[in-house]
């Protein structure tokens, strides 16, 4: 098996092998802590090649807000690590429940509706989060525009792969 | 001024939940007399989640986008959208970006027939920032933003969370996550003492505005700025918010 610091080379460009660990991209990020997520040492775990590690998730805490990357000293970028982790994963184990969600849309429609996402993905959770704001968003599930046929194909295709 | 005709992008939450911004970004087009064609049969970015599947699907996408322009400068109001297509290397201006450099703060000084004296928190949000390849400004202390709104008589104030993350890419994964994120924002600029908080991406609207606990008023860019232009208060699709927007924010002061 390839490892992951040559497929995350491959796919985003990013050589995880200048990491110095000064962990600036962790006191930067507004989602250190949560779940366990401290880029810095998810860097060193793509290093390393731990599958299992990184892929109990993680890294899908990064909200790809480019904080981090900014700022690394040695010009990593961490979202792109992320992405080509997740690519890694995806094409390994599948996607997510909330990537299913969103390439179901897309590979059906071309588009895709905030709001039919936000309650296929979360259920009654996004309404009662919100009160009555919640009750505000079955409004606009009615959509003005259509995607064009052949556009509409041929994203499917894509998706599809 | 502008000859060459822009192709706008809105992003698939301005035809659904955010059309008040694609409603404003269209008469502020109008207004300045932009030759423009709205892309509403285009398809969808992918967006991150897309990236996240499959970085090359994601590109091809965001060549089909291109295409869709057909030649036309691609302009988009969407900093997600603006990110994504960036990303899939697509030429994109970000709307922001083309009001502020494009036509100049200046010129929609010069044609605003009403002011908008009003204390309000420019939120940047991340995409049309960072990574510093697709920055629209300087992504530590950018300025664009402040200079569109002062150009329409607001006064523009510095809160702490103006650069931060709206939460919006983990909304589905950790919503109560992304709500503290959202909520943050808000908070910070309460503090700061705005009146209103005025967006410049469909997704970083969704979350304040939706999710953000309803503090405070949450404004598309263009609607200020429509509305300076001359567009009417009715016009402007205020009552399309999650958050009611207080009619004495468009109404003239002493």
């Amino acid at each position: 098996m390839v490892s992951l610091a040559k497929r995350v080379l491959e796919i985003s460009n990013q050589d995880v092998r200048k990491c110095f660990q000064c962990a600036e991209c962790t006191s930067s990020c507004p989602n250190a802590g949560i779940d366990g997520f401290y880029p810095h040492r998810l860097v060193r775990a793509v290093l390393m090649d731990l599958r299992e590690e990184i892929f109990r998730g993680a890294y899908k805490m990064c909200l790809h807000c480019h904080l981090c990357s900014v700022r690394c000293p040695v010009g990593l970028n961490f979202p792109e690590i992320a992405i080509a982790l997740s690519n890694v994963e995806a094409s390994e184990r599948g996607p997510d429940k909330v990537e299913r969600a969103f390439i179901s849309e897309l590979s059906r429609r071309a588009f895709v509706n905030p709001a039919r996402v936000a309650l296929s993905a979360l259920g009654i959770r996004a309404l009662t989060l919100t009160g009555l704001r919640g009750l505000r968003l079955a409004g606009t599930l009615v959509e003005s525009g259509s995607v064009r046929e052949e556009y509409r194909r041929e994203v499917a295709r894509i998706v599809r792969g | 001024m502008l000859e060459a005709e822009v192709a706008y992008y809105p992003g698939c939450s301005a035809l659904t939940t955010e059309r008040s911004y694609l409603k404003t970004a269209e008469a502020v087009l109008r207004r300045l007399g932009v030759p423009h064609r709205l892309l509403d049969d285009a398809p969808c970015c992918g967006t991150i989640e897309l990236e996240m599947v499959d970085r090359e699907a994601s590109r091809r996408v965001s060549e089909i986008v291109a295409e869709a322009a057909g030649g036309a400068t691609l302009v988009t109001g969407c900093s997600g959208c603006y990110g994504t297509l960036r990303r899939g290397g697509v030429e994109v201006r970000h709307l922001v970006e083309f009001l502020g450099r494009d036509i100049g703060a200046e010129e929609i000084a010069k044609r605003a027939i009403r002011s908008w004296p009003v204390k309000v928190a420019p939120y940047y949000g991340c995409q049309a920032l960072r990574p510093r390849e697709q920055a629209i400004d300087d992504p530590e202390d950018p300025q664009i933003l402040e200079e569109l709104l002062a150009a329409i008589g607001a006064e523009p104030v510095n809160f702490r969370m103006r650069l931060k993350c709206c939460g919006g890419p983990i909304f589905l994964r950790r919503p109560e996550r992304a709500r503290q994120l959202a909520k943050s924002v808000l908070e910070s600029a309460s503090l700061a003492g705005a009146e209103c908080v005025v967006t410049i991406c469909n997704l970083c609207h969704f979350m304040l505005d939706f999710y953000g606990g309803g503090t405070l008023p949450v404004l598309h860019v263009t609607q200020p700025i429509a509305y300076a232009l001359g567009e009417p208060m009715e016009s402007l699709g205020l009552e399309d918010h999650f958050t009611p927007v207080h009619r004495r924010l468009f109404q003239p002061r002493p």
